[in-house]
């Protein structure tokens, strides 16, 4: 796949504080991309920076052939007294393809048909927000930010953005920021993580459904300090991390060529102790991964 | 993205036609028209009257030079001179109404951020510019057409002459306004809400004239400070002659060039 977007060398600073700082990042036609991190990592900077509203003090942006862009901001950015269905047909216009059956499509797909020709001033924020995620995808750009698109939705709709995006993936080239991670692991095939301005990590998602060296479990009570040595002291026990908030909550990290045997030999050991498992799951995920930032 | 004319015709056509839905059209409209029907309707005919006599006359010439005098109320239609007169004194508060949110509401809500990646900066910021001017234009040629219609009911001059010296003051007000709004473009792309604007305009413009005046005060050998602002050109504005005309115009415009590009250099960097 040919690189639709390249992110070359990109830093931002306000003042003394450093936005963004060497930021390269290649992005592929069809790619579904996530950005995630703390607040104030950069995220909605690096997107606006893509979609040109921001310039950057350092490097480029360059963008393969006569690409349109859509860019979902973070907060809704209509005019409060105009009806919401006149701006986006000026949206469309402008965009130079106006189709009434594309924008009557995306309301039925979104289900705000029912409020779409009332002023931005006279909606709740999730239907201002649902609106806001639609503008994005009006004219078919080649590529769509999205800014977290579901903050603030209700399940259902949030399922319906999420199906949006899904429908699309492939043709459509999204770079999605969100705090949502099974969100982004359901969605995204890639996932930056950018912490304090800087890229820290480039996440292959498929490479985490080989990764099963990881166990989760939640226990009935706090174990004690008996079964943690237990646990950590097995031979393929690699680390053994507890919950700050539960303390029932245990992670053990492991190295094993037969990870089902292990697993069999770690409930069987908490079941000895007279603990029971109330939740078990094994793999690694983006918390994972997010773990270093904290 | 190359810039598109229909693109920014779109923009200028869209906004224009929502205008008086915001606050960018009736914190202007209504004001103009509050204040230039009664002008027109009550004082226009009963002041020109006046002025063509020894008394009015008399009074007027504590503001004007005797040259002014006889341009304005002898050689020309005194209906549209007086209607000229106010509209140049009034005009730098009109655009500031006109003009405070060209750019200021739709920057600080963010409308930008979703026209942004479908048209070029340069577009926004021309349609914002377009569509004040076309607001002060369009309310300065009713008034001006309401004002040569009182000064042909009078018939005391000629048809011809009066169509004439309509439309020159039309142009040179255009002219006027074109300068102005550049000016409040520079205000409004600098504020995040028509308030702000409304406060630094008014303020700004008030500051400036007394600025200019205290430093040509000051250096009187040097009165360049008085061209800071385009009311430095009402000299010229006031003699109506054919031959000062392309000047006064060239002039105008090169205000309204300078003070727009200010704005486009401010507009062009700013976040949106």
């Amino acid at each position: 796949m040919a690189a639709l977007l390249r992110i070359q060398n990109l830093g931002l600073r306000y003042g003394s504080v450093t936005a963004l700082e060497d930021i390269n990042i290649e992005v592929d036609e069809g790619d579904c991309i996530g950005l995630v991190g703390k607040n104030g990592a950069g995220k909605t900077t690096l997107l606006s920076i893509v979609a040109g509203l921001l310039r950057p003090d350092t490097g480029a942006v360059t963008l393969a052939g006569p690409a349109r862009i859509g860019l979902q901001p973070q907060e809704q950015c209509f005019r409060q007294r105009l009806p919401v269905r006149r701006q986006l047909q000026h949206l469309q216009r402008l965009a130079g393809a106006f189709a009434a059956e594309e924008l009557d499509g995306y309301l039925a797909e979104l289900d705000a048909a029912g409020y779409v020709d009332k002023p931005v001033e006279q909606l709740s924020i999730g239907q201002a927000k649902r609106l806001n995620v639609l503008q994005a995808f009006l004219g078919t750009p080649r590529l769509i930010l999205l800014d977290e698109p579901t903050a603030g939705l209700d399940p259902i709709a949030a399922d319906s953005v999420r199906e949006m995006i899904l429908s699309r993936r492939g043709s459509v080239t999204f770079l999605i920021s969100s705090h949502n991670l099974y969100e982004l692991q359901d969605l995204c095939r890639r996932v930056l993580i950018l912490d304090r301005g800087k890229l820290v990590n480039d996440i292959h998602l498929d490479e985490h459904a080989g990764a099963d060296s990881i166990l989760r479990l939640q226990l009935d009570r706090e174990p004690d300090d008996e079964l943690l040595a237990q646990l950590a002291g097995l031979a393929e026990t690699t680390q053994l991390n507890r919950d700050r908030h539960d303390r029932r909550r245990l992670t053990l990290m492991f190295a094993s060529d037969a990870p089902d045997r292990l697993q069999l030999a770690v409930q069987s050991l908490i079941n000895d102790r007279g603990y029971s498992i109330l939740q078990l799951n094994r793999g690694r995920t983006l918390s994972d991964d997010l773990a270093g930032l904290k | 993205m190359s810039i598109s004319l229909r693109r920014t015709g779109r923009l200028l056509r869209f906004d224009l036609a929502n205008s008086l839905l915001r606050l960018k059209g009736l914190f202007f409209l209504l004001p103009f028209f509050l204040f230039w029907y009664p002008v027109l309707r009550f004082t226009g005919a009963r002041l020109a009257d006046w002025l063509q006599q020894p008394d009015g006359l008399l009074l007027a010439s504590g503001f004007y030079t005797r040259d002014e005098l006889q341009t304005l109320f002898v050689s020309h239609p005194p209906a549209l001179s007086i209607f000229y007169v106010a509209a140049l004194a009034t005009l730098p508060l009109f655009a500031v109404l006109a003009g405070l949110d060209q750019y200021s509401s739709d920057l600080g809500r963010g409308w930008y951020r979703l026209l942004a990646t479908r048209c070029r900066r340069a577009e926004i910021f021309a349609a914002g510019y377009l569509v004040a001017l076309c607001l002060l234009g369009g309310a300065l040629t009713v008034t001006t057409a309401a004002a040569t219609g009182i000064a042909l009911a009078r018939a005391d001059y000629a048809p011809m002459l009066v169509l004439g010296y309509a439309g020159q003051i039309w142009v040179i007000l255009m002219g006027y306004s074109a300068a102005l709004i550049g000016f409040m473009a520079m205000v409004s792309v600098s504020c995040r809400s028509p308030l702000a604007s409304l406060f630094l305009g008014l303020f700004g413009y008030l500051f400036v004239l007394l600025f200019a005046a205290v430093l040509n005060a000051a250096v009187p050998q040097a009165p360049v400070f008085h061209y800071l602002l385009p009311s430095a050109l009402k000299p010229l504005m006031l003699e109506l002659r054919a031959a000062v005309l392309p000047l006064l115009l060239a002039c105008l415009a090169a205000y309204a060039l300078v003070y727009a590009g200010t704005a486009w250099m401010l507009f062009r960097r700013a976040r949106l």
